[in-house]
Order: C-alpha cells, then structure tokens, then sequence
C-alpha cells in the first residue's frame, strides 16, 4: 500500500522528502483520501444493476466497457451515518490488487500532494465513527483532517462473507 | 543450481515425456517381450534426465538416470522384466511426476527419492554395477573406459552430439594450447583460470548430453585446478602434468575433437594443406608457405569436383582429395550465410591484423599490440572452429601459442621477432583470396602479396577503388566470380538484375544508332548502369561497381558532349556492357536471342526470355567452367557449353543442375553426421586417426550399418508433426472476451433492428403515410437487416474459430485413464479392460480440465462398485474381464461422455434401504419415488459417505461431487442402469463455458438469464392452478406435483401485478429435481457470453455470473443448482417448523404460500 510518488516531488517547496500523490474524496462532511495509484479512473454514476441477496452495501454491479464491475456504497461499508442522501455521486474505480471494484462516494475533489511524513498513523480511537482498522493514516491538511483509507482492508472478503452471513 | 528461466519450459516437455512414458510402460506390461516399448520407455527417460540435468534439478535427474541404468540392464538381458521391477519403474515415473508437479508449484522438488534409488539399486544385479558406478577418480584407465561407455551412448541425438562435438573441438585444442603455455608462462594463475572456464563450459555441454562420466571427469579437472590455483598462491610449485593427462584421456575416447590438433604430429600424409598448417613459425614461411598455398588451392579444387562431381556426369573423379580435406570441403558447403558471416569476419580481421603488424614494428606498447592479435586470432579461430575448418583452427591455434612465445620474449626482455605473424597472415591470405578482393593471383613472392595486402587495406578501408589497372579489367572481373557464390540467394538476385538489366542496355545501345534523342536514350543507359552499380556494390565486387563506375562517369561525359551539340563516339558503350557480358555471360543469353528477332517486340521477348530464365536457377559463368579446378567453392556450376543456340538441352540440363543441386543440399546435412556416427563407434582405435571414416566403416560395417538406417526415420519423424505454438491463455481469453463483445453488439444490432420495424409500424400505422412515403425507411431497414445479418455471419464465424483455439482433443484426457484402470485393478481379483472411442473429439481446454476429477470418479465407482470379480462374473456367465467404454461425441453444442460398463449394474432395492437407513427419506417417500429420482438419490451429498464406508455394492462415491463439478460445466449426468447388467451414465456438457445458449427472462425491472441447458420447458398456468402442499406452491403438471417458486420473492424485486391471473413458469431441471419459476416474461432465447462475478457476489447468491445486454444493461446469470438448493432447504425448513406445528411467518424464507 505504501506506494511512494518520487516522479515529480523535486518542484514543491521541500525537495528531498517523498512525496505521496492522492486522490481526495468526501462522504458526508468527511474527507478522504486514496493513492493515486490505486485509481483506474473516476466516472459519474452509471447504470448499476441490483445484485439481488448480496451484502447491503452492494450497491449492484455495472458495465464499464465490457466489465462487470461491482459497486460498494462505501458509506454504507464504513457505516458512516446517513445525512441528508446525495443523489449527485461519483463512482470511483479502483484497482485493488487487481480487483477492480467501484465505489460511489459524494464527491472528488483535486489530487492531493502531500508529504509521507506528515501521515500519522490511525489514532486509537474511532475517527469519525470509523473503525481505525480501514484507516492507513490520518494527515492534516491545514482544512481539515484527511483520513486515507485502507481499501485492502474495506474488500476483505472474508469479512465480506461474515458481514453477508449477519445481514 | 536450477535455472529457474528454464523451468517452465522443462516443466512442459517432462510433463510430455511422463505421459509418453506412462502409456510405453502400460504397454511394456502386456507386452514384455517389446523391444521396442523398452527402447520408446528408455528414449523417453532419456529426455527427461537429459533435460533435467541441462536446467540443473538433481533428484529428477539422478533418479531417472538410475532408472535409465535399470533399463539398460532390462535390454541388455541383464535385469529379468518381473513385475515387481515394472512396479517399480511405475513408482519411479511416479515420483518423477510429483517432482514436476512440485517444481511446478513451488519450484522446489520436496518429495525425497532416497527409496526409490534404494529399491533400483537393490534391483539392479551386482554383475551391472560396474556401470552404474561412478568411474573411480584415480584410477585413470578405468575412468577412460567409462568415459568410452559414455561414448558409446552418443547415439541418441545427432544434432545435440554435434553440437556437443563441435563445442568439443573448440575447448579442446583451445585446452592444448593453455597447457603448453602452462609450462612457459609465469602467470599460471591466470592461464588455470582460463582452463577452469573453458572446462566448466566442456562440464556443461557434458552435462546436458547427459555423459556422467564424461561430467565426472571434467568435475575432478576441475577440483584438481583448484586445488593447484590454490597451492600457487601459497607460492608452491604444483605439479601441472595433470593437465595434459586429464586433456589426453578425453582426446583418446574423443578423438576427433582433436583432429586438429593429431593431424600436425601424424606422419606420412604428404597432403600439402596439412603440411601447410602445421607449418611451426620458426621454419621459412615464405617459401613453404607459397608453395603450399598453391598446393592447396589445387588440393580444395579437386576435393569440390571430387564432392560435387557427383551430380554431374561430366566431371571425372580423377583426383582423389585426402580424406581429411574432403571432410571439411563437405563441411563448408553446409551452410552458405555461415560461409558468408565466416569470411566477413575473415575480411575484417585480416587487415586489421595486418595493421596490427605494422604497427607492432613502430610502437612502444609491443605487449598491448599482442593482445590485439590475440584477440582478434582467438576470434578467428572460434569462427573456424563453429565452421569445422579443423586444419585452419590449428592454424590460428598455432598462431596463438606462437604469440604466446612471442609475449615470453617480450617479457624477457629478448627481441621481438615478429616475423611469423605475417608468414601467418600469408597463409590464410593464400588459402582464403576471396577474402581480398583485390589480390588477383597468389603471389610469387611477398612482395607482390605484401603490395596486394596493401591495395586490400586500401580497397577495404578507404573504398577507393581508382588505383587498380584498368587494363586487366575483364580478368579482374573474372576473378570477383570467385567470391560469388558465399551467398546464393543474393547472387541470384544480382543475376537476375544483371539479365534484366544487360539486355535492356543492349536494346538501347543498338536504339542510340538510330534514335534522334540520344539524349534520352542515354540517360536511360544511366539510370540502368546506376542499379547494376549499387547491385554489384551491394555485392561487394569492387571490381565491377568500379567497371560500372567509369561507365557512368562517360555516360556523362557523353551527355555534356551532346548538350554542347557535339556528336561524341559512342562506342565505349559497347565496349563497355562486352566486358560485362564477357564476364557473365549468363546476363546475354538472352539477348542472342533477341537480336535475332523483331525489333518490334523485341521488349516482350526480353522479358519472356527473363522469365524462362528466372524459372530455372541462373547458370553460371561458362568463362568459369574453365576454371572450374581453381574455383573450388562454386556449388550449383555445372559443365556447360558455350553453344547457346542450343537452348533445349541447355534448359534441360538446369533443371537438371538444379535438381542435383537440390538435392545435394538434402544430403548434404546427413553426410558429415554419417561421418561423426562413424567416427563415434571407433573410439576404440589405439591410436586416434582422425576422420578416416571409410577405413571405420570397413572396420566395422555391422555397427555402421543399422546406425545409418536409424537416421534417416529419426530425421523424418519430426516432419510429420503438427506445426503448434505455445500461447499464453490471457491472450486467447482477451481474444475470447472481444469476441464476446461482438457477439453482443450483434445482438444489439437485431435488437435495432427490431426498433426500426416498430418505428416502421408506428408511422404507417399512427401517422397515415402511405407506403411509397415510407419506401425509403422501408429500403433502408432493409439493409440494416441484411448488414445485421452479415455481421451476424462473420462474428460467427470469428466466435468458432476463437473457440477452436481453445479445443483440445479429449484424448488428453483419455489417456490419463488407462494407467487409473491399471492401479485400481491392480491388487484385486478383477480384470478390466478399458475401451475408448471418440478420442479425437475436441473441446475447450477448460472444460477438459474441468470435467477431469468428475470422470475419475464415475470410473472408479465403475471398477470398485460396478465390474465384478473375475470368480462372480464367470459364475454368472459374463465373460472375465469387465469392460468399461469411455465414448465422447458431440450432440449439436455439446459434447457427451458416456461411461459404460458391463458390471452388476445398480441396486435401487439397496439405494431405497440406504436411503432409509439414514433416515434421508422416510419409507412412504421412497415408495412413491419414481426410478429416476431414485437414480438421483446417489447424487445426494451425504448419500456418499455410507456407501464409501462400507464398501458395498452400488454407486455414491462422492457422486454428488461429481454432480456438482458438472453443473458447474453447465452440464448434466443421466444414469441409465439395468441390474446385472451393467450401467452407463451420460455427462454432457456445453462445448465452451466462455459463451451459452441461454433464456431471457424479465422479473418486475430486471432481465434475469437462465442457462438453456437447465431449461425442460415453458408453462403458462393460472392463478388458480397453484395449490399449496406442506407450505410449498406446487402445481400439477402431467400427474405430478411440481414446486414452483416466484424469483421476484426470490430476489425480493418489487412485483407490481404479484396477483396477476396469468403466470410464465419456467421449469428448470438439475437431473434429479425439477422446480418451476415463475417470472413476469419470457423475452426469448439468446446467446450470452458469460462475464464473472466477484466472488461475493457469487456465493450462495444464486447467480453463476453475469452478461451484459445488447443495450449496455447487465442481466444476471442464474445459478439453478443453487437455486434449486435453496429453495429445498427452505422447503425442508419449513417443512421442520410445519411439523413442528408453530408456523412462522419468517421474512427471510424465500417463498411464501399464495394467499387466496
């Protein structure tokens, strides 16, 4: 997961220290983050077909060129409370050690650059009722807290089956 | 070490050879007087160790290098062939086959063999064990003796032998030469090291031959220089006569690898070339060395006539070349681009050296010089060696050790004779001209080849090509023909160009007397003497892009003249295209004909004349035909007349010279090998004549013989083989998915199609048009059908082909099957025979692999439980020995297997009890069970176990399992089964698993895709035709009830008209049970391709995968196994909580009882 971005580090104001590229996204009030390098691509809601008696937060699956690609309600996979439900999302596509998986989120915003040594590892307790154990680090941005999520973990699939087996 | 970049491939070839090996031993065991089963087993083991020692896998090549030595011992008589030494030769291909299996996995062989090499060498005879024991260090005379038996085994790969003797013949005399430096240089260290390289690459090449004594050999030359590097540099005087005795062991069991090197120390042969080559440096080169080169040059003529001869009557065998010659002459028309890449490098190391040599006299660094020459020689001589000039590699080997000295002095501080470099040079100048151009005789004395050197260096480096005489022109250009023939491909090309070109010169040449714009004309001459410049350039003969040139050059003078209006002599242009034409005569045949004839048309003979020409090869120079005895290396010439005029017989004699030449060049491969076996059976000879393959042959003409026969079979096997490439799944499986795509967008096409209609409908039906207003609409939904149906065909056919890619011949699987057969009856009281039909049918890889475990399976269940012992089948008037027939066909998409056996058959009295006893069914159920679903009952998971304890009669091992396996095909199992009288099950299974004939159905919003292969029917029932049975809707349907189940419950899909009168039921089948699903509407059949889902989506969901619709949409795919799984598990809970007498409303059950 610790994938370093040196490519073009040398332009920003510190030099030597790695940089690290992400892709910012928000669900709710919350910021969030993911490397850039995990990104396939971000496109607007598609068509997505219902999977029937697949876990909750299968939001369904939809075609992308071909593929048939499921789709995650990350809020409903982190268990994030539901304000008021935004039907404007964005569905990021990212590559998770092959595993191509969307996942709809409220917005994106710009690629983040931030330094890899201002990345704090998951504080002990709960950030924003989220289980630290999907959280890689947490970095402050000077706007906000960014929390850059862990998505080895969030497609588990053994927790997936466990999870499926409760609902 | 093992090469792990090689393992893959090893992997594949062993995986080959085991199952060649499994099918020749099964066969060895009812035919145990086969010698040719033994010799096809052997063969195999053989591969396998060869191939596991080359990658480096030590318990593989150890054990079937032990097993190899146990079937030595069977065909040599020496091992009785019992069964427990087939047993045991079973075990051992076995354990190899898990061995690949693990390096395969984790490319590490785990598995010890230590038992098995106990078990062969407790079988092995103690008389044999001289052979399987490694050669005793020490001892050299024995060693050698083994060395011969490995020799001896030579015969199993000619071209791998070759190979090996070729690398041989390099390190060997390269060897010599470091060990007679040994004793005069002070750096020992670094002439050892040296040794211990060249000796590693001799281990290797041993290695991969597979010679263990041989390798063993060479492993202790090595350990002993160790050893002495070691002792040197603790500053003590070892002993280096190993060296030569380690080397001359190996020349004494090998010895035409040293032929090079015994030729110069044998006396009495008084041919010139070989007195030439072993010439030492400290005799007069000058003159021995120009007389031997003109000795040579006759000598290597008459070797060519004597060789070539053969194919044309005229040549008379007068001079009988010595026998070594006649070797590398044979040698040297094998290949001409190697010829060519030969004398390339012979053309550039020469002047290079020569260079070296003048400088050598100027500089201060003499010993930086040296090793230039070094260099460049030890280059040279590897070049000679690929190409087997044995005499010349001695040459250079010669030079090398005469360098070597000439280094000592300089480090003694003596004077630097640097003589014999150039008396070296001149003899390969003298036996190779051709790789100067420019000298055109062999010199008389070294001055003239000094000066002929020279104009080489010039002619070669600075490409001027001015200086020589013009005067000699023609004879210049006679001699460029001898450096002809290095590339005949090339050569034809330029002749070709030379026969269009010449004639066309011709015609303008006689056009320029009369023809007003002889400006035009001329410059047409130019354009043309241009491309027969850059062709003879191409071609490297100076002497004629010289010649075309100066043409030029008049060419040009002669058109300034004309600009200026003068009228210039135009007669050198004759002159010039007659020197052309005297020097390749070939090019005007044509034209004789032509002046003869119209000048009309005299174009359209030329290029008719060309194209009789071209049919044929080009002949070769007649001019040349006098100096056939000087021109040694030309391969296609034959004798010709210079009577042109008689055009038939000189047709007929082409094709026949080419015929000849052809054919040669089939045989000409094959004969210096027959020359090698030859040599390799005489390794016995004392003292070591090297290539004397007639006396070897008279010697022992019995060995000769059959080896000679062997061949020409090995040599033809291979052609018989089916061109095949190996190609990685992904890319077949990316093709696989395109195609998919297409038959998508094919499908989307009828679906607009079918819009367009609607639309044609509408505006004839809502906006009154009349049908010539829609003429145009109509025409052009017309053609959207026809290209529709076009693109139909073609991604049809498309999809076919990507599939036949896939497809394998069942036979790969079949095969595996006789050796289960073998071990399962091996240790009981029954005999079977397996039969199998229809090995050829083909199907895609992944099914083959697929239905792989299930046939394992249903074939022991078949031996184990179907087929009788010998006693019972006898008592009960079958014939002894059981057969069970394997039969593949296909039945339109899909192939089936059917599995036949004559045994008992089953029981359904002993499946009812069974099925009772485990209280799977109560006694009332089971008596209104039909046969068939009986049949099925032994599908059942948990039926099994019982039956597999207890070991009885009937079916069920793991039969649910199998079940299971196939439906994952999207295939089926029928049993049909007669009691005592054996019983057949049927599986069939879809031709491919990428692409289904499926059911479209729609449920509320949603487009579900049902497999075709699980669909027995279509109803349409109403409302009041379902009724309620232990809280399950069933209908009645052909006097049984049927469970049906609503999929919009199912899959909790919102159904707008749930209580709607008319329902679509479509009943599915998964063998055993059938159920009926009730959907909203059939939507039709369609061809999908099948797209995965991830595995969470997948798993007791009741959807196999997904595919994506003609408009982009997704329809899931159902998993009716599951499906019909679920919902009797749902029915047997509902059932326990209606016996239960609480009834529960759950929201979780999948069906609920229809409320009236």
């Amino acid at each position: 997961m610790a994938e370093i971005f040196t490519g073009e580090g040398r332009s920003e104001q510190v030099e030597k220290e790695q940089l690290m590229q992400l892709v910012g996204f928000s669900i709710g009030k919350e910021q969030f983050g993911v490397d850039i390098l995990m990104v396939q691509e971000i496109i607007r809601s598609a068509p997505i077909t219902a999977v029937p008696n697949s876990p909750d937060f299968v939001e369904g699956v939809i075609n992308l060129r071909g593929n048939i690609i499921p789709v995650i309600e990350l809020r409903k996979r982190l268990n994030l409370y539901e304000d008021n439900v935004n039907t404007d999302t964005w569905i990021l596509i990212l590559n998770i050690e092959g595993k191509v998986t969307g996942f709809i989120v409220d917005s994106v915003s710009k690629v983040l650059k931030i330094l890899e040594s201002s990345i704090e590892p998951p504080p002990e307790l709960v950030v924003a009722g989220l289980k630290s154990q999907y959280i890689q680090g947490v970095c402050d941005t000077g706007t906000g807290i960014l929390i850059i999520l862990d998505f080895n973990h969030i497609l588990l699939v053994e927790e997936l089956q466990k999870l499926k087996e409760i609902a | 070490m093992a090469d792990l970049s090689m393992l893959p491939d090893f992997i594949d070839e062993a995986v080959e050879h085991l199952e060649e090996l499994e099918s020749s031993l099964l066969r060895l065991e009812t035919q145990r007087e086969d010698a040719d089963v033994l010799n096809d087993i052997f063969r195999s083991m053989h591969t396998i160790k060869g191939a596991a020692q080359f990658v480096g896998i030590e318990r593989i090549s150890e054990l079937s290098h032990k097993l190899e030595n146990l079937l030595d011992n069977i065909r040599q008589g020496k091992q009785e062939l019992d069964e427990p030494c087939i047993d045991l030769l079973i075990a051992g291909k076995d354990r190899i086959s898990q061995l690949v299996t693990e390096l395969e996995k984790s490319q590490v062989e785990e598995t010890e063999i230590d038992d098995l090499l106990q078990r062969i060498d407790n079988d092995v005879e103690p008389g044999s064990e001289a052979i399987v024991e490694m050669a005793v260090p020490t001892e050299i005379a024995h060693q050698s003796c083994s060395l011969q038996a490995d020799a001896q085994e030579e015969e199993h790969d000619e071209e791998l032998y070759n190979i090996f003797l070729e690398q041989l013949q390099e390190k060997i005399p390269f060897l010599q030469s470091q060990i007679d430096t040994l004793a005069t240089t002070t750096a020992k260290q670094d002439i050892l090291t040296h040794c211990g390289n060249g000796i590693k690459n001799l281990l290797s090449s041993a290695n991969y031959m597979g010679y263990e004594r041989l390798n063993q050999h060479y492993k202790e030359w090595q350990i002993k220089i160790e050893d002495v590097l070691t002792q040197l540099s603790a500053d003590q005087q070892p002993d280096l006569s190993f060296m030569q005795s380690f080397l001359d062991e190996i020349i004494t069991v090998y010895p035409q690898a040293m032929e090079n090197i015994t030729v110069s120390t044998e006396d009495g042969i008084t041919d010139a070339l070989d007195s030439l080559f072993s010439d030492t440096p400290e005799e007069t080169p000058q003159a021995s060395s120009t007389d031997a080169g003109a000795d040579l040059e006759s000598a290597l003529n008459s070797a060519f006539i004597d060789n070539f001869g053969e194919s044309s009557e005229e040549v008379t065998e007068s001079s009988t070349p010595p026998a070594e010659l006649e070797n590398e002459a044979l040698a040297e028309e094998y290949d001409e681009e190697l010829l060519e890449i030969f004398m390339t490098q012979l053309q550039e190391k020469i002047p290079f050296l020569q260079s070296q040599i003048t400088e050598i006299a100027t500089t201060t660094d003499k010993e930086e010089v040296l090793d230039h020459c070094t260099k460049a020689i030890t280059s040279l001589q590897s070049s000679a060696n690929y190409m087997g000039y044995e005499k010349l590699n001695s040459h250079y080997v010669h030079w090398l050790n005469a360098l070597e000295q000439a280094r000592g002095q300089l480090r003694s501080g003596q004077h630097l004779d640097i003589g014999f470099m150039q008396a070296f040079i001149d003899t390969i100048n003298k036996t190779y001209p051709q790789d100067t151009e420019n000298i055109v005789q062999p010199a008389d004395d070294s001055d003239d080849l000094d000066a002929a050197l020279e104009s080489v260096l010039s002619d070669g480096f600075s490409g001027s090509l001015g200086e020589i005489e013009e005067k000699s022109k023609p004879e210049l250009l006679e001699n460029e023909t001898l450096a002809e023939e290095y590339d005949e491909e090339l050569l034809s090309i330029f002749i070709n160009q030379l026969q269009e070109n010449i004639p066309l010169l011709q015609s303008q040449i006689a056009k320029l007397a009369t023809s007003a714009n002889k400006q035009e004309v001329l410059s047409h001459c130019h354009e043309t003497i241009k491309s027969l410049y850059s062709s003879a350039n191409y071609m490297g003969y100076g002497k004629l892009s010289n010649h075309y040139n100066i043409w030029k050059e008049e060419l040009k003078t002669a058109v300034t003249g004309l600009q200026n209006g003068q009228e210039p002599d135009l007669a050198f242009m004759q002159n010039r295209i007659d020197e052309v034409v005297t020097a390749y005569p070939q090019a005007i045949e044509t034209v004789t004909q032509v002046t003869a004839s119209d000048p009309d048309d005299e174009f359209e003979d030329i290029t008719e004349t060309i194209g009789s020409m071209l049919s044929v090869r080009p002949p070769e120079d007649p001019v040349k035909e006098a100096q056939t005895k000087e021109n040694p290396e030309d391969i296609t010439m034959l004798p010709e007349r210079q009577t042109e005029e008689d055009d038939e017989a000189l047709f007929s004699k082409l094709s026949n010279a080419l015929e000849a030449s052809l054919n040669q060049e089939e045989n000409i491969p094959l004969t210096p090998m027959h020359g090698v076996i030859e040599e390799m059976v005489t390794p016995k000879k004392v003292e070591p004549k090297p290539s004397t393959p007639k006396s070897a042959s008279a010697a022992e003409p019995e060995k000769t013989k059959p080896q000679q026969q062997v061949q020409p079979a090995e040599k033809k096997a291979p052609a018989k083989i089916k061109q095949s490439m190996r190609v990685d799944t992904d890319k077949i499986d990316f093709l696989m998915n395109q195609v998919g795509e297409l038959v998508v967008s094919r499908a989307y096409f009828a679906q607009l199609f079918a819009e367009m209609r609607g639309l044609q409908q509408h505006l004839l039906d809502n906006l009154n048009l009349t049908k010539s207003e829609l003429k145009p609409l109509n025409e052009f939904a017309f053609r959207l059908g026809e290209a529709g149906v076009a693109l139909g065909r073609v991604s049809n056919e498309l999809q076919e082909g990507v599939m036949k890619v896939r497809m394998l011949p069942i036979d790969h699987l079949f095969k595996r099957f006789p050796r289960l057969i073998r071990d399962l009856v091996h240790k009981s009281d029954k005999k079977v025979d397996l039969k199998t039909r229809g090995e050829e049918t083909e199907l895609d890889k992944m099914v083959v692999e697929e239905i792989s475990d299930p046939l394992i399976h249903i074939l022991r269940n078949a031996v184990d439980h179907g087929i009788e012992s010998a006693e019972e089948r006898i008592r009960q008037g079958k014939p002894e020995t059981g057969t069970i027939t394997l039969e593949a066909y296909h039945e339109s998409d899909h192939i089936v297997i059917d599995v036949t056996d004559d045994g008992r058959g089953i029981d359904f009295k002993r499946i009812k009890d069974k099925a009772l006893a485990k209280g799977l069914y109560s006694a009332s159920e089971l008596n209104r069970m039909t046969e068939s679903e009986v049949k099925h009952l032994i599908m059942q998971p948990g039926f099994s176990t019982a039956e597999k304890t207890t070991k009885t009669s009937g079916r069920g091992v793991g039969m649910d399992v199998v079940k299971k396996n196939i439906e994952k095909l999207n295939g089926s199992i029928e049993i049909e089964t007669t009691f005592g009288k054996g019983s057949r099950i049927r599986i069939k299974i879809p031709l491919t698993m990428a692409i289904i004939q499926a059911l479209m159905v729609r449920v509320g919003e949603e487009k579900f895709t049902i497999p075709l292969t699980s669909v027995e029917e279509t109803l349409r029932i109403f409302q009041q035709d379902i009724s309620e049975i232990e809280g399950v809707d069933v209908i009645y349907i052909r006097d049984t009830t049927m469970p049906i189940f609503r999929l919009s419950k199912m899959f909790s899909i919102q159904d707008a008209n749930q209580d709607r009168d008319k329902l679509f039921v479509v009943v599915v089948s998964t063998g055993s049970s059938e159920i009926g699903l009730v959907v909203d509407e059939l939507l039709g059949q369609e061809e999908v391709v099948i797209k995965p889902l991830a595995d969470y989506l997948r798993t007791d969901s009741g959807f196999s995968g997904a595919t994506i619709l003609g408009t982009g949409g997704i329809s899931l795919i159902l998993d009716i196994p599951e499906l019909v799984e679920m919902s009797n598990a749902n029915q047997v809970r509902r059932q326990q909580k209606l016996s239960h007498g609480r009834r529960v409303v759950d929201h979780d059950d999948m069906e609920q009882p229809v409320v009236h």
